[in-house]
Protein backbone atom coordinates (compact mmCIF):
# COMPACT_ATOMS: atom_id res chain seq x y z
CA UNK A 1 0.00 0.00 0.00
CA UNK A 2 1.55 3.03 -0.84
CA UNK A 3 -0.39 5.37 1.57
CA UNK A 4 1.51 2.57 4.02
CA UNK A 5 4.94 3.23 2.62
CA UNK A 6 4.51 6.86 2.77
CA UNK A 7 3.45 7.09 6.43
CA UNK A 8 5.67 5.03 7.21
CA UNK A 9 8.81 7.07 5.35
CA UNK A 10 7.56 10.42 6.83
CA UNK A 11 7.27 8.67 10.52
CA UNK A 12 11.08 7.66 10.14
CA UNK A 13 13.01 10.63 8.30
CA UNK A 14 10.94 12.57 10.88
CA UNK A 15 12.50 10.92 14.01
CA UNK A 16 16.07 13.56 14.02
CA UNK A 17 17.66 10.83 16.74
CA UNK A 18 17.09 7.92 14.51
CA UNK A 19 17.92 10.18 11.22
CA UNK A 20 21.09 11.24 13.14
CA UNK A 21 22.52 7.80 13.37
CA UNK A 22 22.13 7.18 9.24
CA UNK A 23 24.22 7.77 6.23
CA UNK A 24 21.83 10.74 5.33
CA UNK A 25 18.76 12.05 6.75
CA UNK A 26 16.63 10.70 3.97
CA UNK A 27 18.82 7.45 4.31
CA UNK A 28 15.35 5.31 4.78
CA UNK A 29 14.16 2.94 1.84
CA UNK A 30 11.54 0.51 0.60
CA UNK A 31 12.52 -3.26 -0.18
CA UNK A 32 16.42 -2.09 -0.85
CA UNK A 33 19.20 0.14 -0.42
CA UNK A 34 19.84 1.86 -3.65
CA UNK A 35 22.85 0.68 -5.52
CA UNK A 36 25.76 2.72 -4.15
CA UNK A 37 23.84 4.47 -1.69
CA UNK A 38 26.04 5.20 1.41
CA UNK A 39 25.50 3.10 5.03
CA UNK A 40 23.99 3.05 7.59
CA UNK A 41 20.37 3.16 6.15
CA UNK A 42 16.83 1.65 7.24
CA UNK A 43 15.15 -0.72 4.74
CA UNK A 44 11.40 -1.24 5.15
CA UNK A 45 8.99 -3.81 3.43
CA UNK A 46 5.53 -5.66 3.43
CA UNK A 47 5.88 -8.81 5.04
CA UNK A 48 2.24 -10.22 4.66
CA UNK A 49 -0.80 -9.27 6.11
CA UNK A 50 -3.82 -7.77 4.14
CA UNK A 51 -7.62 -7.20 4.77
CA UNK A 52 -9.20 -8.56 8.19
CA UNK A 53 -12.47 -8.78 6.65
CA UNK A 54 -13.82 -9.51 10.31
CA UNK A 55 -16.40 -7.08 10.59
CA UNK A 56 -18.45 -4.80 7.62
CA UNK A 57 -15.99 -2.08 8.26
CA UNK A 58 -12.96 -2.54 6.68
CA UNK A 59 -9.55 -2.60 7.91
CA UNK A 60 -6.22 -4.09 7.27
CA UNK A 61 -3.70 -5.70 9.20
CA UNK A 62 -0.48 -5.43 7.37
CA UNK A 63 3.52 -7.06 8.67
CA UNK A 64 6.01 -5.02 7.80
CA UNK A 65 9.75 -5.61 8.52
CA UNK A 66 11.60 -2.31 9.21
CA UNK A 67 15.51 -2.90 10.14
CA UNK A 68 18.79 -1.50 10.21
CA UNK A 69 21.41 -1.79 7.96
CA UNK A 70 24.72 -1.18 8.69
CA UNK A 71 28.30 -2.12 6.80
CA UNK A 72 29.67 -1.29 10.49
CA UNK A 73 28.94 -3.49 13.54
CA UNK A 74 25.64 -5.43 14.65
CA UNK A 75 25.97 -2.73 17.97
CA UNK A 76 25.27 0.16 15.57
CA UNK A 77 22.80 -1.50 13.59
CA UNK A 78 20.97 -2.62 17.03
CA UNK A 79 21.15 1.11 18.10
CA UNK A 80 19.46 2.27 15.09
CA UNK A 81 16.81 -0.48 15.53
CA UNK A 82 16.34 1.09 18.86
CA UNK A 83 15.22 4.38 17.47
CA UNK A 84 12.97 2.70 15.02
CA UNK A 85 11.76 1.05 18.15
CA UNK A 86 10.97 3.86 20.02
CA UNK A 87 9.33 6.07 16.21
CA UNK A 88 7.05 2.89 16.01
CA UNK A 89 6.34 0.28 18.83
CA UNK A 90 2.61 1.33 20.26
CA UNK A 91 3.17 4.73 18.55
CA UNK A 92 0.77 6.31 15.40
CA UNK A 93 1.25 6.41 11.89
CA UNK A 94 -0.54 9.19 9.35
CA UNK A 95 -1.87 7.29 6.74
CA UNK A 96 -3.61 9.06 3.77
CA UNK A 97 -7.43 8.11 3.74
CA UNK A 98 -7.35 5.39 6.89
CA UNK A 99 -7.35 5.99 10.39
CA UNK A 100 -4.23 4.19 12.44
CA UNK A 101 -5.56 1.92 15.14
CA UNK A 102 -1.82 0.19 16.50
CA UNK A 103 1.51 -0.68 15.40
CA UNK A 104 3.12 -3.06 17.71
CA UNK A 105 6.22 -4.74 17.43
CA UNK A 106 5.99 -8.62 17.37
CA UNK A 107 9.11 -10.19 16.35
CA UNK A 108 12.68 -9.12 16.19
CA UNK A 109 15.03 -10.07 13.39
CA UNK A 110 18.73 -9.88 13.31
CA UNK A 111 21.11 -11.35 11.10
CA UNK A 112 24.65 -10.80 9.65
CA UNK A 113 25.40 -10.94 5.80
CA UNK A 114 28.62 -11.66 3.92
CA UNK A 115 29.25 -10.97 0.36
CA UNK A 116 31.00 -13.00 -2.03
CA UNK A 117 33.48 -9.98 -1.46
CA UNK A 118 33.78 -10.87 1.53
CA UNK A 119 31.78 -8.06 3.17
CA UNK A 120 30.14 -8.04 5.87
CA UNK A 121 26.63 -6.22 6.93
CA UNK A 122 24.52 -6.34 9.77
CA UNK A 123 21.13 -6.11 9.80
CA UNK A 124 19.01 -5.48 12.79
CA UNK A 125 15.24 -4.70 13.15
CA UNK A 126 11.51 -5.99 13.90
CA UNK A 127 8.09 -7.18 12.48
CA UNK A 128 5.63 -4.75 12.96
CA UNK A 129 1.92 -5.31 12.71
CA UNK A 130 0.11 -2.03 11.53
CA UNK A 131 -3.56 -1.77 12.04
CA UNK A 132 -5.38 0.17 9.84
CA UNK A 133 -9.10 0.76 9.62
CA UNK A 134 -11.46 3.15 7.02
CA UNK A 135 -11.83 6.54 8.45
CA UNK B 1 -32.17 -34.57 67.86
CA UNK B 2 -33.22 -34.53 64.53
CA UNK B 3 -30.46 -33.81 61.78
CA UNK B 4 -29.99 -33.15 58.14
CA UNK B 5 -27.31 -34.43 56.19
CA UNK B 6 -26.78 -33.43 52.87
CA UNK B 7 -24.76 -35.94 50.66
CA UNK B 8 -23.17 -34.53 47.75
CA UNK B 9 -21.47 -36.44 45.00
CA UNK B 10 -19.71 -35.02 42.21
CA UNK B 11 -19.42 -37.43 38.67
CA UNK B 12 -16.60 -35.98 36.89
CA UNK B 13 -16.60 -38.52 34.66
CA UNK B 14 -18.23 -36.37 31.67
CA UNK B 15 -16.56 -33.65 32.82
CA UNK B 16 -12.81 -35.77 32.72
CA UNK B 17 -14.47 -37.16 28.77
CA UNK B 18 -15.13 -33.54 27.73
CA UNK B 19 -11.60 -31.98 28.73
CA UNK B 20 -10.06 -35.02 27.44
CA UNK B 21 -11.86 -34.56 24.01
CA UNK B 22 -10.74 -30.97 24.33
CA UNK B 23 -6.98 -31.48 24.34
CA UNK B 24 -7.27 -33.95 21.21
CA UNK B 25 -9.01 -31.44 19.03
CA UNK B 26 -6.16 -28.89 20.57
CA UNK B 27 -3.63 -30.95 19.39
CA UNK B 28 -5.21 -30.90 15.94
CA UNK B 29 -5.94 -27.81 15.51
CA UNK B 30 -2.35 -27.06 16.18
CA UNK B 31 -1.15 -29.68 13.59
CA UNK B 32 -3.81 -28.54 11.13
CA UNK B 33 -2.65 -24.76 11.65
CA UNK B 34 1.37 -26.19 11.46
CA UNK B 35 0.71 -28.43 7.98
CA UNK B 36 -1.11 -25.56 6.85
CA UNK B 37 2.02 -22.83 7.33
CA UNK B 38 4.51 -25.35 5.68
CA UNK B 39 2.37 -25.95 2.69
CA UNK B 40 1.46 -22.61 2.03
CA UNK B 41 5.33 -21.46 3.22
CA UNK B 42 6.44 -23.65 0.06
CA UNK B 43 3.81 -22.16 -2.30
CA UNK B 44 5.12 -19.14 -1.96
CA UNK B 45 8.53 -19.95 -2.95
CA UNK B 46 7.88 -21.91 -5.95
CA UNK B 47 5.01 -19.00 -6.60
CA UNK B 48 7.80 -16.02 -6.34
CA UNK B 49 10.39 -18.08 -8.12
CA UNK B 50 12.41 -18.89 -4.82
CA UNK B 51 13.93 -22.00 -6.43
CA UNK B 52 17.18 -22.67 -7.91
CA UNK B 53 17.96 -26.02 -6.76
CA UNK B 54 15.19 -26.82 -4.55
CA UNK B 55 17.09 -27.38 -0.75
CA UNK B 56 15.18 -24.10 0.37
CA UNK B 57 11.67 -25.54 -0.99
CA UNK B 58 12.22 -28.90 0.41
CA UNK B 59 13.70 -27.85 4.08
CA UNK B 60 10.66 -26.26 5.04
CA UNK B 61 9.18 -28.48 7.63
CA UNK B 62 6.19 -28.60 10.57
CA UNK B 63 7.13 -30.22 13.60
CA UNK B 64 6.45 -30.45 17.59
CA UNK B 65 7.26 -27.31 19.67
CA UNK B 66 8.95 -26.86 23.10
CA UNK B 67 5.25 -28.39 24.89
CA UNK B 68 2.53 -29.61 23.74
CA UNK B 69 0.66 -26.38 22.79
CA UNK B 70 3.19 -24.87 20.66
CA UNK B 71 4.64 -26.13 16.72
CA UNK B 72 7.31 -25.02 14.85
CA UNK B 73 7.70 -24.44 11.28
CA UNK B 74 11.07 -23.59 9.89
CA UNK B 75 13.35 -24.21 7.16
CA UNK B 76 17.10 -25.61 7.15
CA UNK B 77 19.19 -23.46 4.91
CA UNK B 78 21.52 -20.74 6.27
CA UNK B 79 20.08 -18.47 3.41
CA UNK B 80 16.24 -19.56 4.13
CA UNK B 81 16.59 -16.00 6.57
CA UNK B 82 17.94 -13.86 3.31
CA UNK B 83 15.31 -14.26 0.93
CA UNK B 84 12.40 -13.73 3.70
CA UNK B 85 13.98 -10.53 5.05
CA UNK B 86 16.71 -9.35 2.36
CA UNK B 87 20.14 -8.84 1.94
CA UNK B 88 21.84 -5.25 1.10
CA UNK B 89 21.31 -6.11 -2.79
CA UNK B 90 18.02 -8.05 -2.74
CA UNK B 91 15.05 -6.94 -1.64
CA UNK B 92 12.78 -9.26 0.77
CA UNK B 93 11.09 -11.90 -0.90
CA UNK B 94 8.91 -13.06 2.25
CA UNK B 95 7.58 -16.65 2.07
CA UNK B 96 6.56 -17.44 5.61
CA UNK B 97 5.65 -14.39 7.10
CA UNK B 98 2.44 -14.63 4.19
CA UNK B 99 1.80 -17.99 5.02
CA UNK B 100 1.50 -17.21 8.90
CA UNK B 101 -0.79 -14.05 8.25
CA UNK B 102 -3.31 -16.74 5.86
CA UNK B 103 -3.04 -18.78 8.59
CA UNK B 104 -3.52 -16.87 11.64
CA UNK B 105 -7.44 -15.51 9.93
CA UNK B 106 -8.37 -19.07 10.57
CA UNK B 107 -6.33 -19.78 13.87
CA UNK B 108 -9.09 -18.16 16.18
CA UNK B 109 -12.39 -19.65 14.62
CA UNK B 110 -10.68 -22.81 14.75
CA UNK B 111 -10.32 -22.60 18.97
CA UNK B 112 -13.74 -21.47 19.40
CA UNK B 113 -14.97 -24.40 17.77
CA UNK B 114 -13.88 -26.48 20.04
CA UNK B 115 -15.68 -24.71 22.88
CA UNK B 116 -18.85 -25.21 21.06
Amino acid sequence: MNEVSVALYNKLTGGTALTALLAGTTSVYESLVPRGAALDAVVFSLQGGGDANWTPRRRKELRYMVKAVSDGSVKTAGAIDAQIDTLLHRGTLTVSGWTSISVMREADVSYAETTPEGRNYWHVGGVYRLRIGDT
Amino acid sequence: MASINISVKLDKRRLDMLSGGLKAKEQAVLDKAAFDVEALWKENIVAKGVVDTGAYLNSVHAGPGENEHQRIISDGVEYGIHQEFGTVALAARPCAAPAVAEVEKGFAKAFEELLR
